[in-house]
């Protein structure tokens, strides 16, 4: 008998996972290296069932075979190329029927339905399959691995990737997300990068003098255990009409950290 | 007349990795002076130092102890005149499947790797390409495993040794750590 959950259900599972993400510079055990989204995902998935039925829940995967190109903000080239891919999946009731609904942080940040996370896999001849979570290695043709009880081979690949996200991390890539990948949102002025423990101070001219503008910073590349930055604004009248902010960050970590510098006009 | 020294590059497990603390100085006249050196030992003999006052060390010495920890060996390339490490990378342990060229251009080859969901390319341009294809079908034939090592951000593979599970682990790093020298 299939396990439903309810939709508020399926996002506090995938926050329970999802709130497992590996700092990218620190990636300490247990964290699940979702950061690094290039290879791995048979013990992601693997682990992420684990928690999920500690918590109650009896997820499934969703195992899909293909020439699969993703794009993805966490790959410095913008994609990832798979030959096959897995994810955990829940059987939500959303509306009058039961929908399959797939909890992949490497991809999205939230649950989505199945057909949400097989359209972004760019084959749409790929072959999707269902397994039981007990499922830790698949192959296209359908030959099964289970993983042992004390999921050891999950633990060792987790930490071989974990290993690959810190190494890229501190290369001339730098930590994710990679801002050629990314669209400047609304409201975003600029994306910059601290090594650990720097200061910088970044400078915007040619703001009218009669608005009221509000600066923060917030931290692009995920770290969960304390605060990441702090920053100051100081502003200096160019002329009688306009001003230039300057705004120093600071790394308060060890890790390098992204971020994007952010402002709001409450009023013009 | 300006002469290019390759890098020496090992694929081996480590030995012993001292603490940062316990080597301040580099044992050669040539390294850069004033910074803090931890010494790599691998297991074919070979060392190379860490150079902790770069910004990006602190994270290659935690690597490099967890893959001692855990028994896996570590690509490393090593300067040949200051004998510090310039890169670390770790090698794939799999097998070799499928080689198919590659559809965005059919000189080079996309490679799949077992275990490994993601696509692997060997490219055409790359000077050893002969050398790396050649492996990766010898190893695919007779269902050996390898160590392959590839780029970071792309995965190009540019590098394959057999691996220590199936020899001698002295013996293939000993045959893998040639330095080589380009004039």
């Amino acid at each position: 008998m299939v396990q439903n959950v309810t939709p508020q259900r399926a996002h506090e599972l995938f926050n329970l996972v999802n709130s497992t993400v590996c700092c990218p510079a620190s990636a300490a055990s247990p964290c699940i290296p979702f950061l690094y989204p290039d290879d791995g995902c048979w013990a992601r998935a693997h682990e992420m069932c684990r928690l999920m039925i500690s918590a109650g829940a009896e997820p499934e995967k969703v195992w899909i075979y293909g020439n699969l190109r993703v794009a993805t903000s966490n790959n410095p080239t913008c994609q990832v190329q798979w030959n096959w891919h897995v994810a955990p999946i829940l059987h939500v009731l959303a509306g009058s029927s039961p929908q399959v609904w797939v909890i992949d942080p490497s991809l999205f940040q939230s649950p989505v339905p199945e057909t949400t996370w097989t359209g972004v896999q760019g084959d749409p001849a790929a072959l999707v399959v269902h397994s039981d979570a007990s499922v830790f290695l698949r192959d296209r043709n359908g030959t099964v691995t289970y993983d042992d009880a004390v999921y050891t081979e999950t633990k060792l690949v987790l930490q071989d990737h974990r290993n690959y996200l810190k190494l890229r991390s501190v290369s001339s890539d730098g930590p994710p997300p990679y801002f050629q990948c990314m669209i400047k949102p609304p409201g975003t002025q600029w994306f910059g990068t601290l090594a650990p423990n720097q200061t910088a101070r970044w400078f915007t001219w040619g703001w009218p003098s009669s608005w009221h503008v509000v600066w923060t910073v917030m931290p692009s590349t995920p770290c969960v255990g304390g605060p990441q930055l702090s920053w100051k604004v100081e502003v200096e009248r160019a002329n009688s009409s306009q001003c230039t902010y300057w705004i120093t960050v600071k790394n308060l970590t060890s890790d390098p950290v992204k971020f994007e510098g952010r402002y709001d006009v409450l009023r013009y | 007349m300006s002469r290019t020294v390759k890098a020496k590059t090992v694929v081996d497990n480590i030995r012993e990795l001292s603490s940062p603390a316990a080597t301040k100085v580099a044992p050669s006249d040539v390294a850069p002076p004033k910074s803090q050196f931890v010494t790599v030992q691998f297991q074919a003999g070979d060392t190379g130092l860490l150079n902790m006052s770069l910004p990006h060390t602190r994270v290659w010495y935690e690597v490099i102890a967890s893959m001692r920890q855990s028994n896996k060996p570590v690509y490393v390339e090593i300067d040949p005149q200051t004998n510090v490490i310039t890169e670390l990378l770790i090698p794939l342990r799999v097998k070799v499947g499928n080689m198919v060229p590659s559809k965005e251009n059919r000189n080079d080859m996309e490679v799949e790797l077992i275990i490994s969901h993601a696509v692997h390319h060997l490219r055409h341009a790359n000077p050893l390409f002969q050398k790396l294809a050649k492996q990766l079908k010898s190893a695919k034939q007779k269902g050996s495993e390898v160590l392959v090592t590839e780029r970071p951000d792309n995965h190009e593979i540019i590098d394959v040794r057999i691996s220590s599970d199936s020899l001698d682990s002295k013996k293939t790093s000993n045959k893998s750590a040639e330095p080589s020298e380009n004039s």
